[in-house]
């Protein structure tokens, strides 16, 4: 166990346990409104987890990861409204479908550009999506897809039904559980240690014979997938998806929730999206000036703390540390 | 010993409208330390990365070990054994000197293997005694855990060079392996480099600026001047040759 500490294996499957159990926890002591956010929550977690992944592991900027929200919300919908399937087949629908959009952009797009050329062509596949998806008339158009249902989660053996608030609140942390396991296997693996120095040098790491732009194409492709199973689990949450899932305000959130938890960190973006969710929560009764105040507080904590939360921790654990071995 | 394993023939590039490569024939045959010296501005770090597969030639084909390898990518000739180190050392600076051996050598052991060594997480027994022995070799032992970074610039190049032959390439390009070291350095890397070569199996493609690296390592120096070459042959022969005492070599030469 020595050599898996090494590579904090240990650590990470305990912060995971803690955090599963305190969200498991959640609806014996918190009301419906609160539990249904923190469902919401858990979903943006792992949204952030795979814009960070792509940020600060494989060095790509993406300012579209709505599309892959919003294609993996339809196409679970989808999966679910128009061919019946059930919950898992559905999820991995939509895994699918958002795999596969991100292929192609990274293909287009990955090639060619690099860093903020990159983000611009992002937002523009992601803005183009958007448009699209609000004109098919299949899809609802502006209106969405609405009276999304929750099918049973089928095991093979048994069927779990998950109708219930409560259930399927357990089942998008059961889900959420996993992908956030997967998104750190593939930063701690042989897989993210050849992407974390493809990020530090390109040309060395293809001078070792690395074929620089498969990697980077088959992180887009992982972090666009995880993204789109997260986002299909929004349609029976919410019991509704309409475009607006893939307007750019929401590729900005997993950008803003990892740097304000500290994008330099594997959790940054778990403290940044539950922060951000206990914010939208806390100024709620104010009407049109929550956006202010938590607009705020993010310019304020990244600008004051570049290394975000978890950096100002750390740093402030090494203070006292220093103090009490004076 | 005089198979040829590195040829480039009618190597041309253009950079929009300036032609940086005229034409250059070169090759490296197995087991020879050639040097390619010139001019700054010859067009030394062009043919190198035509060469190497960085660039693509503007015309001209780069045939390694035989096999046509004009349009495959530097990734896929290294796999075929072409090995090169930069001008500036490049390594990963956030990782340790370790990690960055680890990282070489399972970027070797992939290709021999399965795609599933990705999910490994800590890296194979076999790899990181590897990677420990090669620090040893190239006495990195003490900076070991360092981040790369903040490693001194010889020791950068050292690592780099260790990196590179982790990956047991059959040729070895160095850019310019001594630009930027202290004397006693630059001995350091001559002594290394021609230790190397002794071993045998490897053959050596560089350039070099400081004349008695040049002499001290080369078993074939060409002169490359304005995107041509003025001169090839023994060490001697070039030593000798008038064309390239006037263009290049000067005093320098009398001194070496």
């Amino acid at each position: 166990m020595t050599r898996l500490s090494q590579v904090g294996l240990p650590q990470f499957l305990a912060i995971l346990a803690l955090l599963a159990g305190a969200a498991v926890a959640l609806p014996g002591i918190a009301n419906p409104g609160i539990v249904f956010l923190a469902g919401l929550a858990v979903i943006e977690i792992v949204i952030a987890l795979a814009f960070n992944f792509l940020f600060s592991t494989v060095g790509i900027l993406s300012f579209g990861q709505a599309a892959f929200i919003l294609v993996g919300a339809y196409g679970g919908a989808a999966a679910i409204k128009f061919a019946g399937l059930s919950l898992l087949p559905a999820l991995l629908v939509a895994g699918l479908v958002a795999g596969l959009l991100a292929l192609a952009i990274g293909v287009v797009a990955l090639r060619r550009v690099e860093g903020v050329y990159f983000a611009v062509l992002t937002l523009a596949f992601a803005s183009l999506a958007y448009l699209t998806v609000g004109k098919v008339a299949v899809l609802g158009r502006e209106d969405g897809l609405t009276g999304i249902t929750r099918p049973a989660v089928d095991l093979g053996i048994v069927e779990i039904p998950v109708v219930a608030t409560t259930s399927f609140y357990y089942f998008i942390v059961a889900v959420g559980v996993v992908l956030t396991a997967v998104m750190w296997f593939a930063t701690n693996s042989q897989f993210g240690r050849v992407l974390r120095a493809i990020r530090q040098d390109q040309e060395r790491a293809g001078f070792l014979g690395v074929n620089v732009q498969g990697y980077r194409l088959a992180a887009f492709v992982l972090a666009g997938a995880v993204t789109g199973i997260a986002g299909a689990l929004l349609g029976p949450w919410t019991q509704i998806v309409t475009p607006d899932l893939g307007h750019w305000i929401q590729s900005t959130k997993p950008i803003l929730q990892a740097m304000l938890g500290g994008a330099g960190f594997f959790w940054g973006p778990v403290v940044g999206a539950i922060l951000f969710a206990v914010l939208t929560y806390a100024t709620r009764t104010l009407v049109g000036i929550t956006e202010i105040v938590t607009g705020g507080l993010l310019l304020a904590i990244v600008l004051a703390i570049p290394g975000g939360l978890l950096g100002l921790t750390g740093s402030l654990l090494r203070m006292i540390r220093r103090e009490r071995s004076r | 010993m005089s198979d040829i394993l590195l040829r480039g023939t009618s190597l041309k590039k253009d950079y929009g409208r300036i032609t940086v490569l005229k034409g250059v024939d070169i090759d490296v045959a197995e087991g020879e330390a050639h040097v390619v010296i010139g001019p700054n501005g010859a067009g030394k770090t062009t043919l190198f990365k035509v060469l190497s597969g960085e660039v693509f030639p503007t015309s001209g084909t780069v045939s390694f070990d035989g096999r046509d390898v004009t349009r495959l990518a530097g990734w896929q000739r290294t796999r075929h054994g072409v090995g090169r180190t930069f001008q500036m050392a490049r390594i990963f600076k956030e990782l340790s000197a370790f990690e960055n051996l680890v990282v070489a050598l399972e970027a070797k052991k992939r290709q021999g293997t399965s795609a599933l060594e990705l999910l490994r997480l800590v890296p194979a027994a076999s790899i990181r005694d590897e990677a420990r022995r090669i620090l040893a070799e190239f006495s990195l032992e003490h900076v070991s855990a360092w981040p790369a970074g903040s490693l001194s610039h010889g020791d950068k190049k050292t690592l780099e060079l260790a990196m590179v032959l982790a990956a047991r390439p059959r040729l070895l390009m160095l850019d310019e392996p001594t630009a930027g070291m202290s004397p006693a350095d630059r001995q350091r890397s001559v002594e290394l480099i021609a230790g190397l070569m002794k071993g045998g199996g490897l053959s050596l493609l560089l350039t070099e600026h400081d004349m008695q690296v040049v002499f001290g390592l080369a078993t074939r120096i060409t002169v490359l001047n304005y995107g041509e070459i003025i001169a090839t042959g023994s060490p001697e022969e070039v030593r000798s040759n008038p064309r390239v005492r006037e263009v290049y070599l000067g005093h320098d030469v009398s001194a070496a």
